[in-house]
């Protein structure tokens, strides 16, 4: 079958226009109950300073920076081992009927809580424990954020010697830009685009002086790194970098999303292969259930409930933005997604075949066909070498340069996320411990004080997060673990949306299908790969125990949301 | 007509970049402008502050931040969601 | 010249106000003086026979003696503060002015407060006037915490300075970011300062601290200041006037004789004599236990041959 990318790419703009028209709105208006002249947080609490409503592509675009970063495009790729067309419906399906609506839903019930975040949320309409189990699944996810990260950072470093450089002349020109934009308050857009400037530079120059580490002292580097950057001060490193990545990102969307919709190049990479492919860990894995472990972000994620309703609910100027900026922005990054799967639908086997020793595209689809994962390539290099010779194909930008810079897109990302990890992780290592220990005396206890100190709860949680990345198992498995805890997480989230649809919005049994079915599609769904994951043994010891840990959870919970269904809407 | 509305959504859409080039720094200054209205007035609730006297030779002045105090107290059941939400991945 | 600071102080009954009201009478010999009375309880009208106020007045020639009225200016400094927050705040609701009110009240320090406003305010008008300013002060307890509070409150300005300095900052890169932001409460609408010269906060920190800064000065000026303790030759008299010593030390202000009142020879109290200056390491004025009280002025004149205070006056060698 040869589909050219183009096709792919306007069949995934016309789906998501027709899903957001015929479906989305028809969830806001009949059972979310979409009301314009409401007042949201932004007016009911305004104050001119932190609670003000924004116009709604400012919040659009804060929040889809906030929710877009390295994952939507490291997912597909490890996912392609199923053939490219599995792949993009789940990312185009399951994006707009359990991804999108998720994200939405989360938004607009922060709304109607004044701003309230989800786990907030879990604790009013379902029990306190619910929400003290929220708090422990964000940390064993930022674990295996870490893990998954740190690995990916770490083996692109070694593949590839001028991204490293380039990320740490990036660390600097953050640095410096950050400087001058917060302590010597130079003009923002002066410096926005001296740091765009600088960057480009870095690019270019990086690929003379590539550096040559091996994995596991780049491991230990990024151990130190993580600490470092998290006690530092946000406006040090973390805000600026947070800045001018959102400018790679749009960047990069925009030239690849040109450079896929022009090239019109077929699809070579195989449509199909084999159900049970070798995806996960090198273990010939389901697409159903795994599917969900391994795309992660770019259909569904449970981070972006946690963004959703902890800052863009407070920014909204009317409910009718709602859907738009949840539903709309997940689409979008859905679209992201997609072009990463064109990417490597056009480009992958050439790419093997340059660089992984295939002699022909032939034999490389037939390697990948068989399912045996057999690519001879690293895994990551399948997004960025594809990438870049699609850019080069229409910009004539040349494929070293293509690559860092894709290369550098992840990694740029995947760093900020190391850093801001591992403060969530301090936090809420910290809150679990607070609301896990009730006593006192406990609490006075110098194994509690030593346990809730800060430098204590940040090299755990960097330390446990590097030492997966070492010792736990392939790559795709630990990206798989973290593609667990997100998809539990959102599965959470999308439980917690569907009692609030149920119990407060007391939507008609109907109506509250939309939010229920996949709640519990997605319930079953995580659980059984969760299960998959462990009978097969597909990680490391480490990784096994936290999956276990997750799905032992993951029952409990379904308990607490039948009875909380059972228990019905509270009488007001 | 239309072009200007397009280059009002770009324009919006920088502004969306540019909120969150400040998003951290303002959750830190709330929690700066918090703490200086709990070092003032603390002492009226039993914390360690300073003298009196300039506790209440500033307080005419410290409108922003004790409006800051008062919501950051009725935050606190939700600063996990704040914090997970500010430094999502 | 520049002005010099006496503080006489004591516990209660030691027999502080006529040790101060003594120094001041020998000293007036030579130099302007003033004699001001910070304890609530005052007595310095009393012993010297001629009723005081909160206007200095002329007691004999060269000598000038006033009582600080501290109900009045602790009352005086409540309603100041109340009228201003109630300016700002009291159409607020969100802010429970008057709750706040109530407290300040009873809140801990207004008397130091108003007692060291008292010191500031008498040393600066004294310094056109007079040459020496003698203080009979309140019991030591609030003595010291007065004679604390410049230090203290240089201490937390500094801090908060700092953490107001980095507030500023923060503000400032946020506006340059994203603008101007008006805070807005209730419908009025607030600015919120970004620069220290604007800041109503900073300023007034700054200027407090130059205020108390320059009493912390003062205090600690050998040429300018001194202490002069006060006991009564018993244990418990050395226990607490060793004490007073030792935060009298820290905050560095330099202490002169130290005078023992009451002396009547006995063996004891000879002894507690000798360990005080052992332990205390400065020079004993013995002043012998009166047949009478001294109270008037031919009495307060007996009473300061002893004391030989133009020994350990401070120095003030700059011409008259």
């Amino acid at each position: 079958m040869s589909f050219p990318t183009t096709a792919v790419i306007l069949i995934a703009i016309a789906i998501y226009v027709c899903v957001y028209l015929f479906y989305g709105r028809r969830v806001a208006r009949d059972i979310v109950k979409i009301d314009p002249t409401r007042e949201t947080p932004a007016h009911k609490l305004y104050d001119g300073v932190d609670y003000v409503p924004g116009r709604w592509p400012v919040v659009f675009g804060h929040h889809f920076a906030s929710i877009a970063g390295a994952a939507p495009i490291v997912g597909p790729i490890v996912a392609l081992a199923w053939g490219w067309l599995p792949c993009i419906l789940w990312i185009w399906f399951g994006n707009a009927l359990i991804g999108a609506i998720h994200d939405f839903l989360a938004l607009t019930a922060s709304v109607r809580y004044d701003g309230k975040s989800i786990q907030w949320i879990s604790g009013e309409v379902m029990s306190p424990r619910v929400s003290f189990i929220f708090s422990i699944f964000v940390y064993l996810a930022m674990i295996l954020v870490v893990a998954a990260f740190a690995n990916v950072v770490s083996g692109i470093f070694v593949a590839n010697g001028a991204v490293a450089t380039a990320s740490l002349l990036f660390i600097a020109i953050a640095l410096l830009i950050g400087y001058l934009i917060y302590q010597k308050k130079v003009n923002l857009v002066a410096m926005t685009v001296l740091g765009v400037a600088l960057l480009a530079a870095a690019i270019v120059g990086s690929l003379q002086i590539p550096l040559a580490i091996s994995r596991i002292p780049w491991l230990v580097i990024l151990f130190f790194y993580i600490i470092i950057a998290a006690s530092l001060p946000v406006t040090t490193l973390l805000q600026p970098r947070d800045y001018l990545n959102a400018y790679i990102l749009w960047f990069g969307l925009a030239i690849g999303g040109i450079a896929f919709i022009v090239v019109a190049a077929p699809m070579t990479w195989p449509a199909v292969t084999p159900f049970s492919a070798n995806t996960i860990g090198g273990l010939p894995s389901p697409f159903w259930p795994t599917v969900p472990l391994v795309i992660a972000c770019g259909a569904l994620s449970g981070f972006h409930a946690i963004v959703g309703s902890g800052t863009t609910s407070k920014m909204l100027d009317t409910e009718a933005h709602a859907l738009r900026i949840g539903y709309g922005g997940m689409l979008t990054e859905g679209f992201l997604s997609t072009i990463v799967v064109v990417a490597m639908g056009a480009f992958g086997l050439q790419y093997m075949v340059s660089e992984g020793g295939f002699a022909s595209t032939g034999a490389a689809a037939a390697a990948v066909s068989s399912g045996l994962g057999a690519w001879n390539v690293p895994k990551l290099a399948m997004f960025t070498g594809p990438y870049a010779m699609g850019l080069n194909q229409v910009f004539a930008i040349p494929i070293t340069v293509g690559v860092l810079f894709a290369s550098l897109w992840v990694c740029c990302f995947a760093l900020t996320t190391l850093d801001t990890t591992n403060r969530i992780g301090r936090f809420a290592w910290v809150d679990v411990l607070t609301r896990g220990v009730r006593s006192e005396e406990a609490r006075k206890s110098p194994v509690f004080r030593f346990f809730t100190y800060k430098w204590v709860a940040a090299t755990i949680a960097a330390g446990l997060g590097i030492w997966l990345a070492t010792s736990a198992g392939a790559f795709s498995a630990l990206w798989a673990a973290f593609g667990a805890a997100n998809q539990m997480l959102a599965a959470l989230a999308l439980m917690v949306s569907a009692v609030w649809v149920t119990n407060v919005l007391r939507a008609s049994k109907g109506k509250c299908l939309c939010a229920l079915i996949p709640a519990g599609f997605l319930w079953i769904t995580v659980a059984a790969a969760s299960i998959w994951f462990i009978a097969v043994r597909a990680g490391g010891a480490p990784t096994l125990v936290i999956v276990g840990i997750m799905l032992a959870l993951a029952f409990y919970l379904l308990y607490e949301v039948v009875v909380a269904l059972k228990r019905g809407p509270k009488e007001a | 007509m239309k072009l200007r509305s397009i280059w009002q959504f770009l324009k919006d859409f920088e502004g969306g970049l540019r909120s969150r080039s400040t998003e951290y720094i303002e959750f830190e200054l709330r929690e700066m402008e918090n703490i200086f209205s709990l070092l003032l007035v603390g002492s009226f609730i039993g914390i360690p502050s300073p003298p009196s006297n300039i506790s209440i030779k500033l307080m005419p002045y410290i409108v922003r931040e004790m409006y800051v105090m008062g919501r950051r107290a009725g935050d606190m059941d939700d600063i996990s969601g704040e914090i997970f939400g500010l430094f999502a991945p | 010249m520049d002005l010099r600071t006496i503080f006489v102080v004591g516990k209660g009954g030691v027999g502080k106000t006529t040790c101060a009201a003594a120094a001041a009478f020998s000293i007036c010999k030579d130099y302007n003086t003033l004699i001001v009375s910070l304890d609530p309880a005052h007595n310095l009208g009393d012993v010297f026979g001629t009723p005081l106020s909160g206007k200095a007045r002329e007691i004999k020639e060269n000598l000038w003696g006033l009582e600080v009225d501290m109900e009045r200016a602790i009352k005086n400094y409540l309603e100041e503060s109340s009228r201003k927050l109630k300016d700002m705040y009291g159409y607020l609701r969100a802010i429970n002015i008057e709750g706040y009110l109530d407290t300040i009240r009873l809140s801990p320090g207004i008397e130091e407060y108003a007692t060291l406003a008292a010191i500031e305010e008498i040393i600066s008008e004294g310094e056109k006037k007079y040459e020496v300013i003698v203080f009979d002060t309140p019991p030591t307890g609030l003595t010291l915490r007065v004679l604390a509070l410049p230090k203290v409150s240089l201490i937390w300005g500094e801090r908060l300075v700092r953490l107001r300095k980095e507030i500023l900052s923060k503000r400032l890169a946020i506006e340059k970011i994203q603008g101007e932001k008006k805070f807005v409460l209730e419908g009025r609408e607030f600015k919120l300062s970004t620069r220290e010269e604007k800041d109503e906060v900073m300023q007034e920190l700054l200027s407090y601290m130059k205020e108390v800064g320059r009493v912390e000065e003062l205090q600690t000026d050998t040429k300018r200041c001194m202490v002069m303790p006060v006991m009564n030759p018993d244990r418990l008299s050395l226990f607490e006037t060793k004490r007073a010593f030792d935060t009298l030390e820290k905050l560095a202000m330099p202490i002169g004789a130290i005078v023992v009142n009451k002396f009547s020879g006995k063996r004891e109290e000879i002894e507690t004599i000798t360990k005080a200056e052992s332990e205390l390491g400065k020079p004993i004025r013995k002043i012998p236990l009166l047949e009478r009280e001294p109270v008037g002025m031919n009495a307060i004149e007996k009473f300061s041959s002893y004391l030989r205070v133009e020994e350990w006056l401070p120095q003030s060698k700059e011409a008259r």
